[in-house]
Order: C-alpha cells, then structure tokens, then sequence
C-alpha cells in the first residue's frame, strides 16, 4: 500500500516519540522537528513529507507513531483510497 | 512495546516568582507513584482542567530540576505568555493537573565534546536542567552556557547559573544583556553576534552546540555561528514560543 507520510512542522515540538517507535520512517533534524523517511532513507534529501510504498503489517507502526505524537503533528493518509488514516477526520 | 507516556494527575506544592514575567511552578504526583526518569533537555506536557474535570489545553515545558536530583518534585520555569501560562500562574497550591512525559531529544548527546549553549531569555530553562546536573554530577560534561537577556531583573535563572559557574569548574557562564546592563557591568552587551562569538570562543571544532530561545533568537545565533563557520545542521535548537 502507499501512504502519504507528513510532519506539519508548526505543530512539532520536537517530542520525538514518532522516532523512537518508527525510526525507519521518521529522523530528528537539527531543528529538533521529524522529517520523513522512506525505509530508513532520505532520497532527494530531507523531507517533511513523503509518499512512501509499504507492506501492510508496517502500518500498524506507523500509525501507533502518529498515535504517539503529543500535538498531532504526523499525518497520516492512503493514497490509494484517500482516506486520512490519522489522525482521525 | 514501547512504553508511551500518559497524562497523570499532579498536584501544586508551590510557586516562586523567577523575573517580573516568568515564575518557577513546583508539582508533586498526586497518584502515589514515582516520577519517571528524564534526561536533562527533556521537557513535559502539563495539561490544565475545566472546573468539571475535562482538558482545557496543554502546553510543553522542559523540565527545570536535575533529573539525579529529582526527589519528590519537579520545577518547571514558565514565561507568562498568553492565556495558557496565565492560567498556569492562577493556580494555586494543592491545584490538579496533569503531565505527561518525558518527552524530547533536546539533550547532549556527543559525550566526548565540550557542549556550547545559547539561550535567549526563557529559553534558558533546558540549559539550567544541564547545568544544575553537571553541577550534581549527573552529567560529566564541560558545558559554557551563554545567555541572552534584556536585563539582569527580566533574566530567568541568572543568579542560581552565576552560583553554580562559581562553584562548578565545568561550567562557565557568559551573559550578554541586550538593553539594560547591570550598572558598572564590564561584560557582553547587545544581541548575540559574530564579533562577541569571536571573543568568546577561540573555536567551535570540538564541540556540541545548542540553542534554545524565540525564532527571533534563533535566527540571530544561526547568523552569527554561520559567520563563524558553523553550519547550521551542527546546531540543534529548540525554538521556545
């Protein structure tokens, strides 16, 4: 499945719970904000926002790591249905 | 399974005035358990209630107290700041609220280096959380910690960071005061720059820089570390509202 991964960077302060529990999709940046990864990698360089192809049972992770943001800041959608998967609409 | 921090009820046990706009909130834990370890850097979500017992709103604050210091309380420093923080100070002792954490990255992490910090006004309270803990010997780091302030009496801190340079080898305190300086002061006056970086430290090589304070803050210190050669991806900052 594909998912449209974002980090809306007004609303991060920096909590870093996305990174302990998905460190393959999410990295702290020198601003202390997560940017996007795509399996661990940053292709094109550093990202808020990435769509990324991913197997079904890695989405429980990524979700429990949106779930784990404090302020909401991660965004989670899929791209082929277009429904917002987190947080909920 | 990771472990994710949940809100848990704690109770006011007091309040100091820092500055004439900032004050030291003390919380205790009003479940009965311990409080979670922290790192110094790491901060908190506090969360105020409605009168009936729903969230009202939360806000972050870095913890304050030396986490191997942290008996049964923990201090937060907080600029009153809009609605929020106002609400904060209106509480009174024996007052409920929640807090969740320990959050963050904010933390030095490069052991072997000198860690070089930067704060502007409130944004002082991390770096007070590190230096209280190389002070208690929690934290083997050389730390030279530059605050920014308007004045001596609107400077969070100031007086205990002075105490604790004092008596502390590994720490060393420069302070710049941006409009007001103490009378007969011999010391750094005006914002942050790159001539008073100059002055202040030889090099930037072996080191870890951060910095914590309002984007205007920020965006001054990257300015002047950029001028001296620093690139911004080796500053970690944290960015205070």
């Amino acid at each position: 499945m594909k998912l449209r991964l974002r980090v809306d960077q007004d609303l991060c302060i920096g909590a870093a719970s996305c990174v302990t529990i998905a460190p393959e999709s999410f990295v702290m940046n020198a601003e202390n904000k997560a940017e996007v990864l795509d399996h661990g990698a940053a292709q094109g360089g550093p990202s808020y926002e990435r769509i990324i192809e991913i197997a079904p049972e890695e989405l429980d992770t990524i979700i429990l790591a949106a779930q784990a943001c404090p302020t909401l800041a991660v965004i989670v959608e899929d791209i082929e249905t277009g429904e917002q998967l987190y947080p909920p609409v | 399974m990771i472990a994710l921090p949940e809100f848990r009820p704690f109770r006011v046990l007091g309040k100091t005035p820092l500055t004439e706009r900032s004050f030291a909130l003390f919380l205790v834990p009003d479940d009965g358990a311990p409080i979670a370890p922290f790192r110094a850097g790491q901060w908190a979500m506090l969360r105020l209630r409605n009168p009936d017992g729903t969230p009202w709103g939360q806000a972050a604050f870095s913890f304050v107290t030396a986490p191997s210091a942290v008996m049964t309380s923990l201090e937060f420093g907080i600029k009153r700041a809009g609605e929020f923080t106002r609400r904060l100070d209106a509480l009174q002792v024996g007052d409920v609220l929640d807090l969740r954490g320990p959050y963050g990255v904010f933390t030095p992490k490069e052991e072997e280096k000198e860690l070089i910090c930067f704060s502007g006004g409130i944004g002082v309270t991390p770096f007070v959380c590190m230096a209280r803990e190389i002070a208690a010997g929690g934290l083997a780091r050389t730390m030279t910690l530059m605050t920014s302030n308007g004045g001596e009496y609107s400077a969070p801190y100031l007086h205990e960071l002075r105490n604790l340079a004092a008596a502390t080898p590994a720490l060393r305190l420069v302070e710049t005061f941006s409009s007001t300086a103490p009378e007969g002061w011999t010391g750094e006056r005006g914002r942050i720059d790159a001539a008073m970086l100059a002055r202040q430290f030889p090099s930037f090589t072996d080191s870890e820089i951060m910095a914590c304070g309002s984007a205007d803050f920020l965006g001054g210190v990257m300015a002047a570390l950029e001028q001296r050669g620093v690139s911004a991806d080796r500053v970690v900052r944290e960015k205070f509202f």
